[in-house]
């Protein structure tokens, strides 16, 4: 496999496909968390009408994965709140004793971010999009910082965006956004037409580890690809450091062809004692997963920085 | 068309020539009454192309005289300097108990993006806060807390249609649910492109008077005009009326002519205990200029209106 650097490709991907639900199209970028004892997760799956919808997967092992056959009905007692046709990109984050699902909402004023919590995986409760159009990646942290809730997102346009950078934001109630402050945007190379936060970020002694998708327009279109950052712990819009060189790129045939080719799109990561395994979107069709060691990956984002 | 705005006949009440420091214009500007003065926030271009906050102060608020220095410049350190690189501009001036709030727009390679600054005494000013994410522009805050929480108008820049929404906050710092209220309207005719809170709302018996700006294309560029609406008094998310046609337009010179050409743009309004208001405008991104209205004029207008928010 090729431009393997730390992370390892596991030898089973694609680990989902479109095969796991009934009327699925494709099953991609999508938000896997440890649950309990198990794992469980929150997914993208594009129908055969082609809609897009956020679907609850189970598994023991975090590779073998159950997805239900049906989409989530969020509850709300809003009814002003709406789950959009269009509703994609889910991150999943644990704060405290609830999960919180943030994705993009992309409804009659466009795409923005959509937000609901659960405790179960099978009530979700919305809540107030905390961003207005247009926005398509948000991931909040997982603990309050300096007393606040804290959130990086990307705002963006209607379209295919061919621009991106993050941004920070914190919230004393999840409702009220402020502290705006920007993080880092689009830089040379494999990077240098957007960026956006990938996997809620996981903390490290050596700060915020946060993995990023980074977009190069070449001759045929957007190549999407994986890199790493390290924020400050206490202001998170500090970048530390942040990689030159990716941390993967698609090359195998499950990242070049599909509905949109050449993407790997890091949407969510478990740590399993020093491992690190990454959730990705391969394709804008299906998910892999791939594994580097911690303190590697650290390592590397450390040596390999702008 | 009824004429219910009169442009002040010894406009523009200030230019470049009344600031007594190097600049190229000077537009844009928020107003208050401040101890029975009047008082202009004003928006002065420097020569090197960034705008900073001068301060005009009047008696009578047609005769206004500028103060040396500008007030309020860029910051140079500090979470806000980043942000506020290429300048700070269209400030807005809301007083609320014995604090002028200013809500102004910080520009930077970052974008653009709301700031927040307060003064009780148009002496010391004190920045708060970046207020929204970027692309935002445009921002006016409500003179008082509506069922316990602040409230403002405002415009991203990011949604396709360039519209006017609102938010809330119960600390001016953080804000959120938000809610699309008014988008442009019509075609080919005045606010078809993309429309923007103007002065910040004033309380009337019959809601709250919102004067915004509305844009259309023309083949040589965008002009711009001011409109109003009504709010409704105890939730501004609901309006009640909107006229149907603009309140004033650019055909003066010092509105034709001028940095940006057919512009008339404002960012404040003073109610007078008459029952006229004087809307301070900004002519072609050059000038400030003064028109006075009735307010029963405005109101009428917008209860007649048929123009639908959205």
């Amino acid at each position: 496999m090729a431009n393997e650097i730390v992370f390892k490709r596991y030898k089973g991907n694609p680990i989902i496909t479109a095969k796991a639900v009934p009327r699925a199209n494709s099953i991609h970028n999508s938000a896997i968390v440890r649950f309990r004892d198990s794992y469980a997760g929150v997914f993208r799956v594009d129908e055969q009408d082609m809609s897009y919808t956020l679907h609850v997967g189970r598994s023991k092992d975090g590779i073998d994965w159950e997805i239900d056959p049906e989409p989530i009905k969020m509850q709300s007692d809003n009814p002003e709140f709406y789950v959009a046709k269009l509703s994609y990109d889910p991150r999943v984050t644990k704060i405290e004793d609830a999960y919180y699902v943030t994705w993009c909402n992309a409804g009659p004023q466009g795409p923005c971010i959509g937000l609901a919590a659960t405790k179960d995986f099978k009530t979700f409760r919305q809540m107030e999009n905390p961003l207005p159009p247009f926005n398509r990646n948000c991931a909040l942290f997982p603990r309050k910082i300096n007393g606040k809730y804290a959130m990086l997102h990307r705002p963006s346009d209607v379209g295919h965006t061919p621009f991106g950078d993050i941004f920070f934001a914190s919230s004393p109630d999840l409702i009220h956004w402020g502290c705006h402050r920007f993080v880092f945007g689009p830089k040379d190379g494999w990077q240098s037409t957007k960026v956006g936060p990938g996997p809620v970020p996981i903390e490290t002694k050596e700060g915020w580890l946060l993995i990023y998708h980074g977009v190069w327009t070449s001759c045929n279109g957007y190549i999407y690809y994986a890199g790493g950052a390290l924020l400050d712990l206490d202001k998170p819009w500090k970048v530390l450091y942040r990689t030159r060189d990716y941390l993967l790129a698609p090359t195998e045939l499950y990242e070049r062809v599909g509905d949109v080719p050449n993407v790997i799109f890091p949407s969510s990561a478990v740590v399993l004692d020093d491992t690190l395994r990454l959730y990705y979107g391969c394709a804008d069709t299906c998910i892999s997963m791939a594994e580097a060691e911690l303190d590697d990956l650290i390592k590397f984002i450390k040596k390999h920085s702008f | 068309m009824r004429i219910v705005c009169k442009k002040y006949e010894k406009n523009p009440i200030l230019t470049k020539e009344d600031v007594p420091y190097p600049c190229d214009a000077v537009y844009n500007s928020g107003a208050a009454k401040y101890k029975g003065k009047y008082i202009l926030l004003l928006r002065v271009l420097l020569l090197n192309g960034n705008s900073v906050f001068g301060l005009a102060e009047s008696n009578d608020g047609y005769d206004f005289t500028v103060r040396p220095k500008p007030v309020m410049v860029a910051a140079d350190k500090g979470p806000f300097k980043m942000y506020e690189e290429r300048g700070i501009e269209d400030p807005r001036i809301t007083r609320i108990g014995d604090t002028y709030y200013i809500f102004y727009s910080a520009y930077s390679r970052y974008g653009m993006r709301i700031g927040l600054a307060k003064t009780k005494d148009f002496e010391k000013f004190e920045k708060v806060a970046l207020t929204t994410t970027v692309d935002y522009r445009n921002s006016v805050l409500f003179p008082k807390k509506i069922n316990g929480k602040y409230v403002r108008l405002e415009r991203p820049n990011v949604a396709h249609t360039l519209s006017i929404w609102i938010s809330y906050s119960q600390d001016l710092i953080h804000w959120g649910k938000q809610e699309l209220l008014m988008a442009p309207y019509g075609k080919h005719i005045w606010e078809d492109h993309k429309i923007g809170p103007g002065a910040p709302p004033i309380e009337t018996p019959k809601g709250w008077l919102s004067i915004y700006h509305g844009v259309t294309w023309t083949m040589d560029g965008m002009t711009y005009r001011l409109g109003c609406a009504l709010h409704d008094l105890n939730n501004p998310a609901k309006i009640i009326g909107i006229a149907d046609q603009f309140i004033l337009g650019p055909d003066e010179i010092y509105e034709r002519v001028g940095y940006v050409h057919n512009v008339v743009f404002t960012c404040g309004a003073i109610p007078e205990p008459d029952g006229t208001v004087k809307i301070y405008y900004g002519g072609a991104d050059q000038c400030m200029c003064l028109a006075t209205a009735k307010i029963a004029d405005l109101i009428d207008i917008c209860l007649k209106g048929k123009r639908p928010p959205l």
